[in-house]
């Protein structure tokens, strides 16, 4: 049967951006008649990504970009994707034969991924208690994945559906996971929209992890015998743990529930790799400590469109982790402007109930200035006037557009640190002796200069500060803003007269001198209601007239650092 | 409503044969408890306080001349070893008395004494679950007039309250289930010298927290908590689409099998960051635990699959109790590597009843122990050879290998096996014990 091949947008945009021959490996989906090739990897040594990715996305061939003769050892079973310098997008070839003879491929885009495919992110525990020798931790290891293949139980949260190998309880077996989404409403984005929304976002099913502690009727005749006690007097250096689980598999929308076992199963046995990856290195240095907690980060870097799980030690500082997300940046082809592995960058699978909205603008009615358009790049919350039951109507609304700032520090991962609340804000105001100690507590409004000092003195952020002294002038205040959407990306704060606003981005006319600006309005007192904020104006396009003739005004550009 | 105590015409024969022998008898009642209702399974007249000198010189015991000479501690001691032999979901519902003045009219307060004494010796180990509750019956049995009343008696509010006894036929639903232990346990440094049993407290309290919030499956089917037993067999077939063993449960004659899981889901995130420790050594506990239950039909799901956990920890406590009682000091404390084998359940049917009732044998010991306990401790006299189901089967030499493998590879030599060979006289063991308890307290008593 013939194979066809799909290759996704992400993979197709890296690569044409390459000035530097390279070769790396490919990962990718495959069902019956299809490869859908999501990941690549640029690597010469032997760091494998396959345990990084989830279940269900394995290597599947070889990429090669340079000149058009460069030597390539044939894999069985794989494919081979080239780019060659000068020439227009990738060519595939698939092995027949012994050989790689040239093939079609078609690009695909995200969303038509996310709507073929989902992810079950898996979530447990295992206890791990073994020697701590490298022999030792190797055996537990494999004792572990293989008890696993017999004891584990796996069922959808929050419901009494277990999956078990060759057995499900609680559901049909043939049912597809599709059918059984739509009928219990699984993902919570899509409750309460009415028209069909398209995905654009991967869809994640989470199910538990459970372990039998019966035997099964039908489970192959172990000889068993009533419970006896050994003991072992000798004293041992030992690891005695649980390992923490939180894996993911990708499966086709269609599977039927019955296939489900092995692909979380294997999921499982990833993260498991992953884990002994670490705890190996760790006897082999032989550190003196006490502490071997690693903790796992999804991340899902939007250049990528596919998730990579890593275990960071708890004890490891961001900057000790730097070299090795260099390394990572690299190897995945992605731009070392902004991070994408910290800490701070994991994947959001929670979206808090009634928390702030994330990127407002998205979708929103376009300009029509025919100029430069230059946007806030990456994820921001909405912060606005009432938000956490606090009413702040009429006096916070330069400190709300200062934690949509901090929001987009946290979520592109540069900080590590919550969003300021109020009271931090005028605390730290206090602290810094801006202001009196009873300025806490109170309910007096701050302007772009708070602001400033706040971002650099709890986020250790630098701005810009631009002055106007009229409304009338903002537009010529234009190419500034241009470049500073275009070099650093991060939203900024205007204040001027009592009101404070957060600008998202510009369409800047050269020609004619015409500016608009992207708004995002803190006064906004209602809920968390994206169809109110966008059609009423909270979040939109506005012309120079928005801004007071009479007032002058401060803005706030938050500078971002270049690194990973 | 007023109580009810459900007995069957064995039950009411027993006890007339025994007020028939004895002007004077004390003895335990055990049942299960279900709605208001308490089904008696079966009365064990306690045997009469016999020393060991009494034993060695040959004098055989003396019987009770009235009622203050019931020993409480004689009788507590018995209620406990009673309760080791029952299923989960039986319990020692409390006592009856032969004598042949009405002794509940006034409610006599050596009655209240014996009451309180059986409580406190069955809730001293939580893991017996022995005493659920604080109300307790009293059947009292006339050996003047041959008629019976039965009172319950609240040991901590003091309160009596009339109960009905009816004589009726009584059904059971018969639940199974296997469950497998395999818990290592590492020994920090400075606990190396601790004896054995305080370690096995640990996985005790781990299994009993795993078995609170683990998931019971009845015939591999979730089940809502509040649905009762005897409607399984009937919504399995509304729902048998999810149903692959289509097998007629509804008729009682197959046993409910009950699988358990273990949520894996803690979300201890305060489990403690130090996880690399010094260990001076490791115990590991492995085997099965064979459970057989017999629930009234109307025994909610929730209030089964208590009964099962109950039937788990309490089989698990009363073996290695057994164990430890059958070590003496310093193996129990020892410095060197071991294997124990604590005695395995085995199943005891009683006469006229479906109901089995569990002994532990040790390795060596046969039926001929088990008549023995059976008599001694449920007055059960059994002619011929004991029926006994070896429901769990005993660790061969090939087992011990493997685990020596696993486990002891490092020093072979340093292995002693902790089976008795001569262990014949353990079935006496618990009984010998606590003769022991009772002249200590027996003396304690005069001297104060």
């Amino acid at each position: 049967m013939k194979l066809n091949i799909k290759i996704s947008e992400s993979i197709t945009k890296r690569i044409s951006n390459l000035t530097d021959s390279c070769s790396g490996k490919l990962y990718g989906i495959i069902t019956k008649d299809n490869l859908v090739i999501v990941a690549l990897h640029v690597s010469q040594n032997d760091f494998d990504l396959t345990n990084s990715l989830p279940s269900g996305i394995e290597f599947c061939g070889i990429l090669s970009v340079g000149s058009e003769n460069q030597h390539h050892n044939v894999i069985p079973r794989t494919v081979l994707i080239k780019h060659v310098f000068g020439n227009d997008g990738l060519s595939a070839f698939i092995e027949e034969n012994g050989n790689y003879k040239a093939t079609s491929y078609i690009i695909i885009t995200e969303q038509e991924i996310n709507n073929t495919f989902l992810y079950i992110r898996l979530k447990g525990e295992i206890p791990l208690k073994s020697e701590f020798t490298a022999s030792a931790l190797k055996e537990t290891f494999q004792n572990v994945q293989k008890t696993a293949s017999l004891e584990l139980v796996f069922s959808l949260l929050k419901s009494n559906i277990f999956i078990l190998d060759n057995e499900t309880i609680g559901i049909d077996s043939d049912i597809s996971l599709n059918e059984f989404c739509e009928e219990s409403n699984s993902f919570n984005e899509e409750i309460n929209k009415k028209k069909k929304v398209i995905n654009v976002k991967p869809r994640i099913l989470e199910f538990n992890l459970l372990q039998q502690l019966t035997k099964n009727n039908s489970s192959e005749v172990i000889k068993e015998h009533a419970p006896i006690g050994i003991l072992d007097k000798h004293p041992f250096k030992v690891i005695d743990t649980l390992l923490q689980i939180d894996s993911l598999a990708v499966v086709k929308a269609d599977t039927k529930i019955q296939n489900l076992y092995t692909t979380l199963l294997q999921s499982i046995n990833k993260l498991l790799k992953l884990y002994e990856i670490k705890f190996l290195d760790f006897v082999n240095i032989n550190k003196l400590t006490k502490n071997l907690v690693y903790e796992i980060f999804h991340f899902y870097p939007e250049e990528c469109q596919h998730f990579l799980t890593f275990l960071y030690a708890k004890d490891q500082s961001e900057a000790e982790l730097k070299i090795l997300r260099l390394l990572l940046h690299k190897q995945l082809l992605l731009e070392t402007s902004a991070p994408c592995f910290r800490r701070s960058n994991q994947y959001m699978f929670d979206k808090k109930p009634n928390g702030p909205l994330i990127n407002p603008h998205e979708g929103i009615r376009a300009t029509d200035n025919g100029g430069v358009i230059a946007l806030v790049r990456g994820k921001y919350e909405y912060y606005h006037y009432c938000q956490n039951k606090m009413d702040d109507n009429g006096w916070g609304c330069a400190y709300r557009s200062l934690q949509t700032l901090a929001s987009w520090f946290k979520l592109q991962g540069f900080v590590d640190r919550d969003v300021p609340t109020f009271a931090e804000i005028q605390q730290c105001l206090v602290n810094i002796k801006d202001k009196p100690a009873c300025f806490v507590g109170s309910r007096q409004w701050i302007g772009s200069t708070e602001v400033n000092f706040v971002l650099n003195t709890l986020l250790g952020v630098e701005n810009k500060i631009l002055y106007v002294s009229s409304g009338d002038d903002m537009a010529s205040k234009g190419q500034e803003l241009v470049s500073h959407f275009q070099n650093h990306g991060s939203p900024v704060m205007i204040g001027g007269g009592v009101l404070a606003h957060t600008i998202l981005g510009v369409d800047y006319n050269q020609q004619t001198g015409d500016i608009r600006f992207l708004i995002l309005d803190p006064h906004y007192t209602g809920g968390e209601d994206l169809h109110t904020i966008q059609s009423k104006g909270w979040c939109g396009w506005k012309n120079a007239n928005f801004w007071d003739k009479g007032s002058y005004y401060n803005m706030c550009l938050p500078l971002v650092p270049r690194e990973v | 409503m007023v109580r009810t105590a459900i007995v069957d015409d064995n039950l009411e024969k027993y006890l007339s044969a025994v007020s028939r022998d004895n002007n004077y008898a004390v003895g335990l009642i055990l049942g299960q408890s279900c709605l208001g209702k308490d089904y008696i399974i079966h009365f064990a007249k306690t045997p009469p306080l016999q020393t060991d000198d009494d034993k060695k010189s040959g004098k055989s015991a003396e019987k009770p001349k009235k009622i203050e000479d019931f020993n409480n501690v004689w009788l507590a001691d018995h209620a406990r070893q009673a309760t080791r032999m029952l299923p989960g979901g039986f319990y020692v519902l409390g006592i009856f008395v032969i004598s042949p003045d009405d002794v509940l009219n006034p409610f006599n307060p050596k009655i209240k004494s014996l009451l309180h004494s059986v409580h406190i010796q069955l809730s001293s180990n939580k893991y017996l679950f022995g005493s659920p509750n604080t109300d307790k019956l009293v059947l009292h049995h006339s050996s003047k007039t041959q008629k019976y009343f039965c009172k319950s008696y609240d040991i901590t509010s003091h309160s009596v309250q009339p109960v009905d006894v009816k004589s009726q036929p009584k059904n059971w639903i018969n639940i199974h289930c296997d469950f497998t232990l395999n818990k290592l346990y590492y020994l920090a440094k400075h606990q190396g010298e601790l004896p054995l049993e305080k370690h096995i407290k640990v996985i005790l309290d781990e299994l009993s927290g795993i078995l609170d919030t683990a998931v019971f499956l009845y015939d591999r089917e979730f089940r809502d908590k509040d649905d009762s037993l005897e409607t399984l067999g009937k919504k399995k077939n509304r729902n048998s689409r999810s149903s692959k063993n289509s097998h007629e449960s509804g008729d009682g004659q197959k046993p409910l099998q009950v699988s358990i899981f273990q949520s894996m889901n803690s979300n201890s995130s305060t489990n403690s960051d130090v996880n690399i420790l010094d260990s001076g050594g490791r115990f590991r506990l492995i085997g099965k635990v064979a459970s057989k239950l017999w629930m009234q039909p109307k025994t909610t799901i929730a209030e089964a699959s208590e009964a099962v956990k109950e039937d788990i920890l309490r089989s698990l406590t009363s073996r290695l109790e057994m164990h430890w009682d059958s070590l003496i000091e310093e193996e129990n404390s020892e410095d060197i590597n071991s294997v124990h084998e604590p005695p395995r359940r085995v199943l005891i049917a009683l006469p006229d009843s479906e109901i089995a009732l569990s002994d532990y044998l040790f390795p060596g010991e046969g039926p001929q122990e088990a008549k023995v306990s059976l008599e001694e401790l449920l007055d059960v006299k059994i002619n011929g050879k004991l029926n006994i189901t070896d429901v769990e089967g005993q660790a061969d030499a090939t087992d011990l290998d493997k685990y020596y493998k696993g486990a002891l590879d490092s020093d072979k030599d340093d292995v002693s096996l902790k089976d008795k060979p001569d262990s014949n006289h353990l079935m006496y063991m618990g009984l010998v014990l606590s003769l022991l308890v009772l002249i200590v307290a027996v003396l304690f008593k005069v001297f104060m």
